[in-house]
């Protein structure tokens, strides 16, 4: 086979799985895909609930003010001079978008199987799209988050605004990354072993206690801070509250250091998903 | 010039369940493959070495060479089985050949059992879109052709709707029309003739008839040898995954009519033990 005429080929399907072969250029092609799957997410997910998208309100709030009474008033969680409200709010919005993207991805193999083993493209369009529709969500918790930041801040809270707020598009950014990639992994993986599927939600539930939610990394002895670092929800959550609030502790490198295992965690996501979803029809 | 090369293919299925000791399996032979390059996923030669008993694995596929050229009607004939699902899951990309080599030029469209891709409570407007999208239409291509799509199934009255509230036969038939309006340069059509009622089917065909006359390249898949003679210029003979028969239509179908009353009888035992789920 010479070069000239492999060229005219649009697809050349073998057995062979190259590691890192993430169709880019095809999910530009199905970008019609991803906006009608939000569309759908976001059309949908309302239908035939009587409050709506009051439930984007509700929600954060009542954890917000669940968590402020438990560790904030009973338990006594130090909050590093962050009003606890606007501490526990920061934490709890940041981590349901970064478990939605997760859970969310990592169902999308086994839960379009009847979909997935009918018709082709590329898969990756759909946690994309999902982590795209709960953004969504998310922007309005964030938008309800300023609102009492605003508030507090008239009020004369010890919290300051500044420059630094311009790192928040990217800290959302690497928050959606992340999810993605670790729900990725999961997807790959469930799709030969389903006990994962069931592992999900506690695993969520775990991680956020390991993610300074509740507490601030401040309060977490110093050797414990080295290791719960490396967990890239700590710099991403206590960087968002150092530069919404320019109150906290966390140093640049904590945050470089979440950025590389947030890469890496992609990467490996990716390369499992990709090679998963070449044969789960077989699998699934 | 050819539409479809598809080289020595060939498909194996490892049988049984997939357990803990294939977590095993799995990662040894990923560290092997890691250390010999030569041996990759989905090698039979590795895969037999691995698992000795040559009954886990199934061939679906044996070797399996053919060429399309672009315009050509191909009917592919074989008894359950036989490997035609299989070639045609192949070609549309939904599983990798455990062997050999597919290419294509142009876009492939499947009518592989039609209804996929409806979501119940989205307005049978908002699912043309969606199944379009997924079948790898733009939102622009599709707005073009919607209200042909439209007539075509003809639910015109229904169409803002939400598709939940369609008789099972009006959502097969929008579904179908959509798949009919893709215009791709290869149409893979597997058993979808069975849907809707007389009518619509007389149109399905008239429909088959006007996308080959356009120079469509057409894999068509069909127990009806009737169907099969009428539309497909050249017959490709299935038997247990090799490839039997490949030449004009009338001597292929010839030929499956031939294996049909001896095959029943060895075969038909062997079948269901062989085969639980690749079929």
């Amino acid at each position: 086979m010479t070069n000239s005429e492999q060229q005219t080929w649009t697809a050349v399907i073998t057995s062979r799985k190259p590691l890192f072969d993430i169709p880019f250029g095809e999910l530009w092609r199905y970008r019609d895909l991803i906006v009608l799957y939000v569309h759908r997410d976001l059309i949908s997910i309302h239908k035939q609930t009587i409050l709506g998208p009051l439930w984007y309100f509700i929600q954060p709030l009542l954890s917000t003010v669940v968590y402020q009474i438990i560790f904030g008033k009973i338990i006594g969680v130090p909050t590093d001079r962050i009003p606890p409200f606007l501490f526990f709010m920061s934490g709890i919005v940041i981590w349901h978008y970064f478990s939605a993207c997760l859970s969310k991805s990592s169902s999308t193999l086994t839960g379009n199987s009847g979909l997935f083993t009918k018709v082709y493209f590329p898969r990756l369009a759909i946690p994309i799209a999902q982590i795209i529709s709960s953004l969504w969500q998310f922007l309005i918790q964030l938008a309800i988050f300023f609102g009492f930041y605003v508030y507090f801040l008239w009020n004369g809270a010890p919290i300051h605004f500044s420059y630094r707020i311009i790192i928040v598009p990217v800290l959302i950014f690497q928050t959606a990354l992340l999810g993605l990639g670790v729900g990725c992994f999961i997807a790959a993986m469930t799709t030969r072993f389903r006990d994962l599927q069931l592992a999900v939600a506690p695993l969520i539930q775990m991680w956020m206690y390991g993610s300074c939610i509740i507490f601030p990394l401040s309060a977490a002895p110093p050797e414990l801070q080295n290791i719960l670092i490396l967990n890239p929800i700590v710099p991403i959550v206590e960087s968002f509250r150092f530069a919404v609030m320019g109150q906290g502790q966390i140093e640049i490198w904590q945050w470089l250091v979440s950025l590389v295992v947030t890469l890496l965690a992609l990467a490996v996501g990716l390369i499992m998903f990709n090679r998963a979803e070449k044969t789960m029809a077989d699998t699934i | 010039m050819l539409a479809l090369s598809v080289e020595n293919v060939s498909k194996v299925y490892r049988l049984g369940e997939i357990n803990r000791q294939q977590l095993l399996g799995d990662m040894k032979r990923w560290v092997k493959s890691k250390f010999n390059p030569a041996h990759s996923f989905g090698d039979p030669e590795l895969e037999a070495e691995q698992e000795p008993r040559a009954l886990d694995l199934f061939h679906a596929l044996r070797n399996v060479s053919f060429e399309v050229s672009e315009g050509d009607t191909i009917g592919i004939i074989g008894a359950n089985g036989a490997g035609k699902s299989t070639l045609l899951k192949l070609i549309s990309r939904i599983t990798l050949p455990s062997q050999g080599t597919i290419r294509i030029r142009g876009r492939v469209g499947s009518l592989l059992e039609v209804g996929t891709g409806f979501q119940g409570v989205m307005t049978g407007r908002d699912n043309v879109y969606m199944k379009g999208v997924i079948l790898g239409m733009t939102r622009r291509e599709i707005a073009a052709k919607f209200d042909d799509i439209v007539s075509f199934s003809g639910v015109e009255k229904f169409i803002d709707t939400p598709v939940k509230r369609y008789s099972s036969g009006m959502a097969v038939r929008l579904a179908f029309s959509v798949a009919a309006f893709l215009e791709p340069e290869i149409l893979i059509v597997d058993e979808v003739l069975s849907v809707g009622d007389q009518q619509f089917k007389d149109r399905c065909v008239a429909k088959i008839e006007e996308v080959i006359k356009g120079g469509c390249t057409m894999l068509f898949v069909s127990h009806v040898g009737e169907m099969v003679s009428r539309v497909c210029r050249r017959g490709l003979y299935l038997k247990s995954g090799s490839l039997e028969y490949d030449g004009d239509t009338a001597t292929a179908l010839e030929k499956y009519e031939a294996d049909q009353p001896a095959a029943t009888s060895p075969q038909g035992v062997a079948r269901p033990k062989q085969a639980p789920k690749t079929a």
